[in-house]
């Protein structure tokens, strides 16, 4: 990397699909983020902890802690107020959806995405 | 299909709607024509072409120029754009109506869009496209989940959209405030009235150079005193009676800009 590039943002990458993480990494690295993955809500809690990412992108079921618990965990940790958190998750209910945007959530994408409507997303929320 | 064909086609688009159709759009041509081929009962595009030669229906011609002119759309295309249109929305009289064209209007996203930009019931968006289909859709409101999730915000989703199965649908109260009518730009507008503020974006590139002249007059000539053009960014165009606000965002307002009122004062 060029001493004048700016420093890539972190975006965490939370799912338990590894197939998900995957597609969603290389669609975030175009995006010019660097891309973290963790398998459960518990794992990005330690992550987050360690390191505050600038934006996380958040499936809801998991096995272990799920999104929804984790997001309401993270908006009380210190500087759990920062990160931008866009849902990505198969739940399309309106309910839903509304319930995840009282608990904290930025944005929201219902599965299945492409690049497109992530990228949209990602703008919506003020990260590109 | 064979580049002759494509040549019989491209004839029909300039002559019905001034489409320009440039360049080798052999693939393209091929891929739209193909579901009104299958529709009709011809075994490929290019037996298609035969039967419209051999006996020239205008029914079919509508039906492949409006194939061929049918544009992709979303939600808040440009957002910068619609971030200006929101400024100028809510500069006015709260209560004052506002009548705003939308013209190329797709599938309806860009008309709702400025609806839910302008969301008070005085504001009237009316979305005019050349083809049906879009227009049919455009009114039933109804889009898919990856539709809505081009360019909308979640909570306006939220807000103005009601779930149907796996799909959306604009609110009573949203599209009550908005409708649309089938109307071919370079065969003179319907007449619709005249609107404060008029779009006509990614329209005017797709067409030749005289139809793009006959569809800004035909534009211009809808405006009200003290009306809003706005072209795709970066589109301009000399028109008698407007002035270039903003390049970038292809924005002309009627009357004199202030500078060319100074200079021909002095």
């Amino acid at each position: 990397m060029s001493y004048l590039s700016p420093v890539p943002r972190t975006c965490l990458v939370v799912d338990d699909s590894r197939v998900v993480r995957k597609v969603a990494t290389r669609i975030l690295e175009q995006l010019h983020f660097e891309a973290a993955e963790a398998c459960d809500g518990l794992e990005a809690l330690a992550y987050c902890r360690a390191l505050m990412p600038e934006a996380i992108l958040l499936d809801w079921t998991m096995p272990g802690m799920d999104g929804l618990e984790f997001l309401k965990r993270l908006r009380r940790e210190p500087g759990g107020d920062k990160p931008v958190v866009i849902f990505c998750t198969v739940e399309n209910e309106p309910q839903r959806i509304a319930q995840a945007l009282e608990h904290g959530a930025d944005e929201y994408i219902m599965k299945p995405f492409d690049g497109d409507i992530l990228e949209s997303k990602f703008a919506e929320a003020g990260l590109l | 299909m064979r580049p002759v064909d494509v040549d019989f086609i491209r004839a029909i688009a300039q002559r019905r709607a001034g489409l320009a159709m440039e360049g080798d759009r052999l693939y393209f041509v091929e891929s739209r024509l193909t579901p009104i081929a299958r529709r009709e009962g011809a075994a490929t595009v290019r037996a298609l072409v035969d039967t419209m030669r051999a006996a020239p229906e205008e029914r079919l011609e509508i039906a492949v120029t409006e194939a061929l002119a049918a544009g992709d759309s979303q939600f808040f295309r440009d957002r910068t754009v619609f971030a200006r249109l929101r400024d100028w929305l809510e500069q006015g009289a709260a209560d004052q109506p506002l009548r705003v064209l939308c013209v190329g209007c797709g599938a309806g996203q860009e008309a709702y869009s400025i609806a839910l930009t302008a969301d008070r019931d005085e504001v009237e968006v009316v979305g005019l496209d050349l083809c049906s289909d879009l227009i049919e859709k455009a009114r039933s409101g109804l889009y898919t989940q990856f539709e809505v999730q081009r360019g909308l915000p979640i909570r306006s989703l939220l807000a103005h959209f009601e779930k149907q199965d796996e799909a959306w649908r604009v609110s009573p109260r949203l599209r009550q405030r908005v409708r649309f009518e089938r109307a071919n730009l370079v065969e003179g507008l319907i007449d619709v009235g005249r609107f404060d503020l008029v779009l006509c974006r990614y329209v005017l590139p797709a067409l030749t150079e005289g139809a793009r002249h006959v569809a800004v007059q035909a534009l211009s000539a809808r405006l009200a005193p003290a009306g809003q053009l706005v072209l795709s960014p970066g589109e301009t165009a000399e028109i008698p009676g407007l002035h270039i606000v903003d390049e970038a965002m292809g924005w002309h307002a009627a009357g004199r800009s202030a500078k060319t009122g100074a200079a021909a004062a002095a």
